[in-house]
């Protein structure tokens, strides 16, 4: 069955008028993106990427000034209105749109009328969000006198009031502490696990791209440099797997049995260990394990180090755009 | 929308204001005492002009209604021109203009419903002016016409909320992002500072300020008010360049006629460059602060 597409971007381009300057800022540069319903999808980058500019265009907030793309099957520039009707948006701070002379729940109130749900909704969802957000014992409480953490999920409960099919989180750990941050991340999961909404997530946290997304896209100067499954993507990187087994009795022979194997780049060995620089690690780990115990040598431990998403992201864009 | 979706949200965003509003209680001592405050100063100009041969014609000669009536018109007024363009910044600054634009309310909505505060702010202190002015210093009304003298509100209403709009949509059509802007400077600033009249009747004006004085609605208003509710009043007597002019209509009934066409060209002008100035910005990228 072929996958249903919640977004489809392509050759999208978008430049930016700079005060004093005759050269625009190229905030998007010929950018193609296609999201599938129901996916986590990650866009990974560094501050002034793209990454929100290309959001508030999916989200019908921001004209592009080329290219072509369609949110949930309506045209980004005819039916944008329709569009900004059915996705969600968390801003990058949660004081957007938290009126702190407001209680949490009154502020609740307040978008729940402004989003237009019925009268005889409104009292269940909010009362339903809160306690999906575990911000019930709260919800009398004004938001400045609650964590950051908790304030950013008044933000999403906010976010969430209305059921639409795609909500846009732009950095929504950013200014977070660990354990808050920690939290939210767990919440967007289940909003996509529990309610099936396509999750659209900017961040510049490698490790949030890597522990939430099913797809991440790379973005740098306006750029997607890369789009695929962290799977994928690790898949693709020129970098090798590392091997390192901890074992007794290590000979010559053995060594230069696993230097023959066409997949190994390189082989070292000291007292007790041996370290495997390979391609196809997971496909390859038992035969060199067999070829090994062919040799006499007694493994106790084996570790694998696979290219993470950071030595991808750092790969991809260079170091001076790592963070 | 469905028109009552709209009004749904219009009722929570005044809700929210006077939540706001309510929350600083100092801000409702200070606000009655500012009434009281400037009232009681004009009551004090009042005991200068008392006994002098100063005319009010056709206005009658009680200075304090004549001053009570216009500080009536300048506070309904002040908050309809002067708080879209702030109101505006203030979404814009907040970051909210992009919520609000994924809700399904018209552009309008939110600006109207944040405007809410300035009602409070402003509406009752013209209650207020005219029941210090009754009460304490010796205002004294007629309500001859009451139909023509709402007619007159809701019009002042309109007519000034529509310049309101063309101000606030300098702010993204125009890209005026600083404290003020031209429309709302030249106008609340200038002509209506200098030829509205709040204070003195405009015919004590040079000539060429009193022709000024004929582009904003506020003196219009302000002649049909005075006229009707001041003891003593002159109906047939045209004062203004343009009842001057045109002497074959009465002033109140030109008046009337000049208000709504002000209203009839402001209120559509401003709705239209306010949601011109929306798209504009949807294309910019300046609908709000947060990039």
């Amino acid at each position: 069955m072929a996958i249903e597409k919640a977004i489809e971007l392509q050759n999208i381009f978008k430049r930016y008028k700079i005060k004093n300057s005759k050269s625009p800022f190229v905030a998007l540069d010929d950018v193609s993106l296609s999201i599938n319903k129901g996916e986590i999808f990650g866009l990974l980058g560094s501050n002034g990427a793209g990454k929100t500019t290309i959001i508030k265009i999916m989200a019908g907030l921001l004209e592009a000034d080329s290219g072509s793309g369609s949110v949930l099957g309506h045209d980004i520039y005819k039916e944008h209105k329709t569009i900004r009707s059915m996705v969600s948006l968390v801003a990058p701070t949660a004081d957007v749109g938290t009126d702190n002379n407001l209680t949490v729940r009154q502020n609740l109130e307040f978008w729940a009328v402004v989003y237009a749900l019925e009268a005889k909704q409104r009292v269940a969802r909010i009362n339903e969000m809160l306690d999906f957000l575990d911000l019930r014992q709260y919800e009398h409480h004004w938001p400045m006198s609650i964590s950051a953490g908790n304030r950013q999920k008044l933000a999403i409960a906010r976010s969430l009031l209305v059921e639409n099919p795609i909500i846009f989180l732009d950095e929504p750990t950013v200014k977070l502490d660990a354990k808050s941050a920690d939290a939210v991340r767990e919440l967007v999961g289940r909003i996509n696990r529990e309610f099936g909404i396509t999750v659209i997530l900017t961040t510049h946290y490698i490790f949030e791209a890597e522990e939430l997304c099913e797809r991440v896209a790379i973005m740098h100067k306006g750029k997607i440099i890369s789009c695929d499954t962290v799977a994928n993507l690790r898949k693709n990187l020129q970098k090798y797997d590392e091997l390192t087994i901890t074992c007794k009795d290590i000979s010559k022979e053995a060594i230069d049995g696993i230097k023959a194997f066409p997949y190994v780049i390189t082989c070292d060995y000291g007292a007790n260990t041996i370290r495997i620089q390979m391609t196809n690690l997971h496909e390859k780990l038992l035969e060199i394990i067999k070829a090994l115990r062919k040799h006499g040598i007694e493994i106790t431990e084996i570790a694998t180090n696979q290219p993470s998403l950071e030595d991808i992201y750092v790969e991809k864009i260079g170091a001076g755009g790592s963070q | 929308m469905k028109l009552y979706k709209e009004w749904d949200a219009l009722k929570m965003f005044s809700k929210r204001e006077l939540i706001i509003w309510l929350s600083y209680k100092m801000n409702a001592i200070m606000w009655v005492l500012d009434t009281l405050f400037t009232t009681i100063i004009f009551f004090m100009l009042s005991l200068v002009t008392r006994g002098s041969d100063i005319n009010f014609f056709p206005y009658g000669n009680n200075y304090v209604t004549f001053v009570v009536l216009g500080l009536f018109v300048h506070f309904i007024s002040f908050t309809n021109l002067g708080d879209p363009f702030p109101r505006v910044a203030r979404i814009y600054w907040g970051g909210t203009m992009d919520l609000y634009l994924l809700s399904p309310l018209s552009y309008f909505t939110p600006m109207l419903g944040i405007m809410f505060r300035g009602v409070i702010d402003d509406y009752p202190r013209s209650i207020l002016a005219l029941l210090f002015g009754w009460l304490l210093f010796g205002a004294v009304f007629t309500f001859q016409s009451p139909m023509i003298l709402l007619l007159l509100l809701i019009l002042i209403l309109i007519s000034t909320f529509g310049i309101g709009m063309i101000s606030a949509s300098s702010f993204y059509l125009f890209n005026f992002k600083q404290n003020t802007e031209p429309v709302k400077f030249i106008f609340q600033d200038v002509i209506i500072a200098l030829t509205a009249g709040y204070y003195y009747p405009i015919s004590v004006l040079p000539y060429p300020l009193q022709v000024l004085g004929s582009f904003i609605p506020h003196s219009y208003a302000l002649d049909a008010f005075r006229r009707l509710m001041i003891p003593g009043g002159d109906l047939l007597t045209p004062v203004l360049p343009l009842q001057i002019a045109m002497q074959n209509i009465s002033p109140i009934s030109l008046d009337i006629i000049v208000l709504v066409i002000m209203s009839l060209v402001s209120l559509p002008l401003g709705w239209f460059m306010y949601v011109k100035g929306i798209e504009k910005a949807r294309k910019d990228g300046t609908l709000t602060r947060w990039q």
